[in-house]
């Protein structure tokens, strides 16, 4: 190169340079030495290769020198060159083949670029956010004519449509094929009215991928008018399938629940209308053995006590449906207490002995260590040994045993209920827990109704406690219980809920004059049984008094009369709702009130507080006579300033023993 | 699926012999302008497009398959099948070199011999034992740049390849020829090119093969093309003196003597 020449190439104000094919360099001006902070002829015979980037010499190698050997010229290429002290020069790259005469010789101009680098990188930005998120964007243009394309969409579409951006920017045809006939219909009505108000857009829509599921897409889009009518939309298509299903799965649980608790409902009011008659069945069935027995023959008895046994067995089953409802609503709250372990399994034993006795089942002597304390409630958990005894020795056989053994560690006490019985298999053990499954004891003759293990697993989740089983064909099961460790401390009084079995007889009797059902109160009736029995053989305190009981329902009315009957001092005063209850009072003042929770016109409490507004009726006794026989309606009735609560239905000696505490009067009567 | 209308089959040639050729990343077919006329009188010369490249089918592209070079090479074999292509000589350049040995790996029936331009079976290094010449961050700076340039993700930012003094017949098939790759595809087979490791396919080779390397290659190193050349089992390494990664177009003359001489004496 003459030196005229080099300082013409020189005084340009950009890089240049010679090469050969192969990418030797030849020839090189001095501004694209400074520019890429080399001295001057120190790049003459390197090749090309060396001056770039790493990344660039993959692309030098496998496109731009491919290109200009196959076609002679490039322009515009960008290409990254290594710079002086590590900031590499971004260039713009310029090249054909170098004049006549020079064969395979090329030339490059290389022109620096800052501004397009930034604007490069903005835009790459931009167009990477819209090609990864997860939705497609889109512009959509529309002809007055109806013809419609995609001047652009995101990357999206591969993956929402199958189709590329130069598809659809050729023709919406593809995209809108993908559609059934209703669908592109109602999507180009809704596109039109949205042009014509000028307002955003949206629709959701299904599409089917030719060999898959249809799924559902979400489409919004705002318009622009441009001129001869073409609207320009700006938009995004969202998949939208699985927020769909999301959608109707929550619609369809919402309506399990409802179903759930239409069903837990029902029940709960089906338990405790059955009550009611229940309660007239019961009693007036004790009312015949007791009263008329005597006129009744020896069949007749039987009958009676078939009548007696099996309305018992059906309010179990009622009571236990309840309680299930009950604890499943989540309705259920028990209270934790701190107390002593063995005088409660002490309890427990004594109340299966006489089951034990006719199964002639022999029951072990528990094995505690005293002063064991456990946290949690110990009315529930007498109800929970009382069934898991209960089981023990209904599954047996004669001269099997059952045994109470509790164990403490630290972090909590097992209480293991061990029997000698029948044992489970693996099926009946998975099966162990499920309403109503009896795990074949149907067949065998032996009572139950497939519940009690269901309420005792619920009740002890609620405790925070926990029901492991141990079971083998042939060798006997173990139900083990595994409680919380009492924390140290101030330790709450045992009897702080008011288990009527930890209670004097009197108050016991008070207290709990119901059912059978009910196993809390099993000491409270024996105490009952026996002042019932002292009663009619001492004859020492007979009830007298003026008692008043307001109640609606007529059969109930009936029974009470009928047991107080039985108390011929006792002047009995009936009223139906709290409106004539206050009459009645005002008239002649009772010596007790027996008040119905639920009447006509109020509750029992509201009818209690304007019944003690009334003179003299301050400090009157007052029972609360319900159905229901939730704690919190017991607690409610305690608070109140009821003195106790009588659940439907009641046991008439227990009702009579309660009348003789209160009211009674030590008279002589004829035995 | 008609691979050879995927895949753009182009067959010439007066020999019976096949010699199929598999282009490298970044172009097509195009490139074996200068050395596949060389063989036209001995062999049947095979020209193709690699899925996404050139005039093959696009829609033909499948996520999946083609997520790796494994797939690419399964499109080689089933050109072979349907071609009724056997005894052939399998010449790959770059990626395409690698492409080509898999698919021999996969229908060692029907290849005799492989011809291998610059391969690498790893770009990546992997420290201490393998230097492929490329570290992770320069893979990104290439798609980086390749989506900023050559690929043109918009038109205005798409090199001009046409000067002022092509015929407009001329320009047109200049842009098919070089702008028809799409994008999409195209960044895919960056990653599935310099992200993947091949390493393990090379001792499998059954048949005998020939390296042509470039003394200096910025993209494939000779230290990778020596490592190849340990790890093929019956291969010939042949270093050109030489620069570059595309011998076939900057020494097309040499490259056409060393495979003739290795078809002659395999």
């Amino acid at each position: 190169m003459t030196p005229d020449a080099q300082s013409q190439v020189d005084r340009l104000p950009c890089g240049w340079l010679k090469m050969e094919r192969q990418g030797a360099i030849l020839a090189v001006n001095a501004t694209l030495c400074r520019m890429l902070g080399a001295p001057v002829g120190s790049l003459i015979g390197k090749h090309l290769d060396s001056l770039l980037t790493r990344p660039s010499r993959v692309l030098f190698q496998s496109y731009l020198q491919p290109l200009l050997l196959l076609h002679g010229h490039v322009e515009e290429f960008s290409l990254s060159f290594q710079g002086s002290n590590g900031n590499d020069l971004h260039a713009l790259v310029y090249s054909a083949n170098a004049g006549p005469g020079e064969v395979n010789r090329l030339e490059l101009v290389v022109a620096s670029l800052r501004r397009r680098r930034d604007i490069e990188e903005e835009m790459l930005r931009i167009k990477r956010a819209a090609d990864h998120a997860p939705g497609m964007i889109f512009q959509l243009l529309q002809r007055r004519d109806g013809s419609c394309h995609f001047p652009y969409t995101s990357e999206s579409i591969r993956r929402m449509y199958g189709l590329s951006s130069r598809q659809a920017c050729e023709s919406a045809e593809p995209l809108l094929g993908l559609l059934d006939a209703e669908t592109r219909g109602a999507l180009s009505r809704s596109l039109r009215d949205a042009a014509r108000s000028d307002r955003d857009w949206s629709a959701v829509f299904q599409v089917t991928l030719p060999g898959s599921a249809p799924r559902w897409h979400e489409a919004q889009a705002t318009p622009r008018h441009l001129a001869d009518g073409v609207i320009l939309w700006h938009g995004h298509c969202a998949d939208v399938t699985d927020r769909r299903a999301m959608e109707v799965s929550a619609a369809d649980r919402l309506a399990l629940e409802r179903m759930h608790e239409a069903r837990s409902e029902f029940l709960a009011r089906v338990s405790h209308e059955l009550r009611t008659p229940l309660n007239a069945i019961l009693g007036f069935t004790q009312l015949l053995a007791t009263d008329k027995a005597d006129n009744l023959s020896i069949e007749q008895h039987e009958r009676l006590e078939v009548v007696s046994s099996s309305s018992r067995h059906l309010l179990t089953l009622v009571n236990e449906v309840l309680e299930v409802t009950t604890i499943e609503a989540g309705q259920l709250h028990v209270e934790l207490q701190s107390f002593d372990l063995l005088p409660l399994l002490e309890r427990a034993l004594q109340t299966v002995r006489v089951l034990a006795q006719q199964a002639r089942v022999h029951l072990l002597l528990p094995l505690c260590p005293a002063g064991l304390r456990v946290l949690s409630n110990e009315q529930r958990l007498h109800q929970v040994l009382v069934n898991l005894l209960s089981n023990a020795i209904k599954y047996n056989h004669p001269a099997g045993t059952v045994q109470l053994a509790a164990q403490g560690g630290d972090q909590e006490v097992t209480v293991a209920v061990v029997d000698t019985g029948l044992g489970l298999t693996t099926q009946q053990r998975a099966a162990l827990f499920q309403p109503f499954n009896r795990l074949g004891a149907e067949k065998t003759g032996v009572a139950g109704n497939g519940l009690g293990l269901v309420i005792t697993k619920e009740l002890l989740t609620v405790m925070g406690a926990r029901l492991d089983v141990e079971s083998e064909p042939g060798h006997g099961s173990t139900f083990s219980v595994r409680l919380a460790v009492a924390a140290a401390g101030p330790v709450a009084p045992a009897d702080a809920d008011a288990p009527a079995s930890s209670q004097a007889p009197k108050l016991a009797a008070k207290l709990a004059p119901n059912s059978a059902s009910n196993a809390a109160p099993e000491a409270a009736k024996q105490a009952a049984r026996q002042t019932a029995r002292q009663a009619a053989t001492q004859a020492t305190q007979l009830a007298s008094g003026t008692v008043l009981y307001v109640e609606d329902d007529e059969v109930n009315v009936a029974l009470m009369s009928a047991v107080l009957g039985l108390r011929p001092h006792i002047e009995l005063h009936i009223a139906n709702d709290i409106a004539s209850a206050l009459k009645v009072a005002t008239q002649s003042r009772p010596d007790l009130l027996l008040l119905d929770m639920h009447l006509p016109d109020g509750n029992g409490i509201d009818l209690l507080s304007a019944l003690r507004k009334l003179p003299g009726l301050q400090a009157v006794p007052a029972i609360m006579v319900s159905a229901g026989a939730h704690s919190e309606d017991l607690q409610l009735a305690r608070t109140g300033g009821f003195v106790s609560y009588w659940t439907k239905p009641l046991d008439v000696n227990a009702v009579l023993a309660a009348l003789d505490s209160m009211l009674g009067q030590t008279v002589i009567v004829p035995h | 699926m008609d691979a050879l209308k995927r895949n753009n089959l182009v067959i010439s040639g007066r020999g019976t012999q096949p010699m199929v050729f598999a282009h490298g990343f970044g172009c097509d077919q195009q490139m074996w302008r200068f050395v596949a006329p060389a063989f036209a009188d001995s062999h049947r010369v095979v020209l193709f497009d690699h899925v996404g490249c050139g005039k093959s089918d696009l829609s033909a592209y499948d996520n999946q398959r083609h997520a790796t070079l494994a797939g690419y090479a399964a499109d080689v074999v089933e050109i072979l099948e349907q071609a009724d292509l056997s005894n052939a000589i399998l010449v790959g350049h770059s990626v395409g070199a690698i492409i080509a040995l898999l698919a021999a790996n996969r229908a060692p029936q029907r290849v005799a011999q492989l011809v291998l331009l610059g391969p690498s079976p790893r770009y990546l290094n992997d420290p201490p034992d393998y230097f492929g010449g490329f570290d992770r961050a320069d893979i990104d700076g290439l798609i980086d740049m390749m989506e900023s340039n050559m690929l043109g993700w918009t038109s205005f930012l798409a090199p001009v390849v046409m000067g002022p003094s092509n015929s407009p017949a001329l320009t047109q098939e200049l842009k098919e020829s070089f702008c028809a790759a799409d994008p999409y595809i195209t960044r895919r087979f960056a990653a599935a090119t310099f992200l993947g490791d091949n390493r393990a396919d090379l001792a499998l080779v059954r048949v005998p093969s020939l390296i042509i390397q470039c003394a200096e290659d910025a993209i494939a190193p000779l230290a990778v093309a020596q490592y190849v050349h340990a790890q093929l089992p019956d291969s010939t390494l042949c270093v050109m003196q030489a620069s570059g990664h595309c011998p076939h177009i900057t020494h097309p003359a040499q490259t056409i003597e060393l495979i003739q001489n290795f078809l002659a004496h395999p």
